[in-house]
């Protein structure tokens, strides 16, 4: 085996240990730009820095409250959202009545940045709780809508023509050919939507309820304490890499996912 | 003691009562009619009439051959008698009754096994599929094993199809359209992407099962040993719109045999007389 080949077998075994290297070359450079001396930009922090006041902040439970807190709600708002929109997906998908009649109003409110609700809620209901479980309920409904409609109407008529064949009830069919079939294409939109959750349910805590990992992000900004700022903001995308790869791991257990 | 009733309409009676794995006595097929039937599709252009005064009648039990150029509407022809489209005009009945939607009692076959096995479920699970809630659990099972045995395919009960070869597949869906115990097989052109030994095989597996169950066949394909071989009449469609051509007869006897059956004097007979009666029909455009 070729040095080559050696590498490339090893980088195939090892894909997220691959993808990491960049990103450790990275933090590498970055460290060693402040050890050294290169360059300390002033509104900025070493890894090493931010890295103690992870470890700091985690030790006096502050993250994990907070964390426990951005992650619940979001997953909350996203767990309706899919509910909504997996039902009305497959409403939207197999009747063309029900599309011709609710495809522009879908298409405005797909195409509405979520973000503009946040004046209005904040007017109905407050800042609170609920706020950030309705904006992000809302906002992540779009995605699993759009995609369950799509993965319906791509089932292959072959399919419809089986199951009519086999006098299978609408009921069935539903259940155990259209449903199945569109999984795949519902679980991209399920997982485009669990991060427009998250977007949402951070923005809410940002500007209005100064709670969760959000919160906790513009509290150090107001504190102008810069290493903190980063800590949070790696937090952040630490707990949207968990979510992701939660889901993408729990998708693994699905049948429906299945592709000969 | 397992009379299945997977929807029974046939004014011709109840569904085959049947003992064990040996199926039910011979003669318990569908009687099928199709009387001045018309078929409009959509094309670009409008509709385009695909069939045009396609009348002819099968006896219960009979095994009969669907040919003709390709393009001629033989396909169409098969999915107006399976009720998956609606005639313009003309009417097909299939055991008494004029069909509207997929007639009781009737399994149907199609040309693209992989587009029909859900790829998520099971071979058992993909031929239980017309029998969920309808049977009871148990009596799905037996009717499974029973068909999966049929058709050779026991051992592979749960694996997934796409695991199977492409002669595998197709008779998982031949094994599924035996669960519904039909007394009429409609089959498009089943065993047309299939591999010449491959579809000997499946050709042999379809006689017994043929001679097995007793229900009528519809068999379409655009192979005419194929049709000479496995069929008791061959109709013959041509003419665009299409229209029957001509109906020959297969005076062969049964059971037929790849090698003997094919080596025949009257085989090799009717062969030259379908093949004579696909290109003598009045001139076509198109292909």
């Amino acid at each position: 085996m070729s040095r080559d080949e050696r590498w490339s077998t090893l980088l195939a075994r090892y894909p997220v240990a691959a993808g990491l290297v960049v990103t450790s070359l990275l933090v590498l450079l970055w460290q060693m730009s402040w050890s050294l001396g290169w360059a300390r930009p002033q509104s900025s922090s070493p890894p090493s820095g931010i890295v103690a006041e992870i470890a700091d902040l985690a030790r006096n439970g502050a993250l994990l409250q907070q964390g426990a807190r951005t992650i619940g709600v979001t997953v909350a708002s996203w767990t309706f959202a899919v509910s909504i929109g997996l039902c009305l997906g497959l409403l939207v998908g197999m009747s063309r009545t029900v599309r011709r009649f609710t495809f522009s109003s879908i298409e405005f409110m797909r195409c509405l940045p979520g973000i503009t609700f946040v004046p209005i809620i904040l007017l109905i209901v407050g800042f609170s709780v609920k706020g950030e479980l309705i904006l992000g309920t809302i906002g992540s409904i779009w995605p699993v809508l759009i995609f369950t409609i799509a993965g319906v109407r791509s089932v292959p008529h072959s399919y419809w023509e089986m199951a009519r064949s086999l006098q299978m009830s609408r009921r069935d069919t539903l259940v155990k050919v259209v449903a199945p079939a569109s999984a795949a294409s519902a679980f991209v939109g399920m997982r485009i939507s669990l991060g427009v959750s998250m977007l949402l349910v951070i923005i809410m805590e940002m500007v209005g309820t100064s709670a969760g990992l959000g919160g906790g992000l513009v509290f150090e900004k107001g504190a102008v304490n810069v290493e903190g700022m980063f800590a949070y903001l790696f937090v952040i995308g630490g707990s949207a890499v968990a979510l992701n790869m939660a889901l993408q791991a729990a998708g693994k257990h699905v049948p429906w996912l299945l592709r000969g | 003691m397992t009379t299945v009733s997977v929807g029974n309409g046939s004014a011709s009676g109840e569904l085959a009562g049947k003992d064990g794995a040996e199926g039910s006595a011979p003669g318990s097929g569908l009687a099928v009619q199709a009387v001045s039937l018309a078929v409009d599709l959509p094309s670009k252009e409008g509709k385009r009439s695909v069939l045009r005064d396609v009348t002819f009648s099968v006896e219960p039990g009979e095994f009969v051959g669907i040919v003709g150029p390709s393009g001629s509407g033989k396909t169409t022809l098969l999915r107006a008698l399976g009720g998956l489209v609606r005639p313009s005009a003309g009417k097909v009945v299939i055991g008494g009754l004029e069909v509207s939607a997929p007639p009781d009692g009737t399994g149907i076959v199609f040309q693209n096994y992989s587009s029909v096995l859900l790829p998520w479920r099971t071979v058992g699970r993909n031929v239980s599929l017309g029998l969920e809630g309808k049977l009871p659990r148990p009596e799905i099972a037996a009717v499974v094993d029973e068909v999966l045995t049929m058709v050779g395919l026991l051992d592979y009960k749960d694996e997934y199809p796409w695991r199977l070869s492409g002669g595998m597949q197709q008779r998982v869906q031949i094994a599924r359209a035996l669960s519904l115990k039909p007394q009429l097989l409609l089959m498009d052109e089943p065993f047309g992407s299939l591999d010449a030994m491959t579809r000997e095989e499946l050709q042999d597996s379809l006689q017994t099962i043929y001679s097995n169950l007793g229900s009528t066949i519809i068999f379409v394909t655009h192979d005419i040993d194929e049709v000479v071989y496995l069929c008791d009449r061959v109709l013959v469609l041509d003419g665009t719109p299409a229209s029957v051509a001509d109906m020959i007869p297969v005076p062969l006897p049964r059971p037929r045999d790849q090698i003997y059956t094919k080596a025949d004097a009257t085989y090799q007979d009717v062969r030259r007389a379908v093949r004579v009666a696909i290109h003598s029909g009045p001139a076509r455009t198109g292909g």
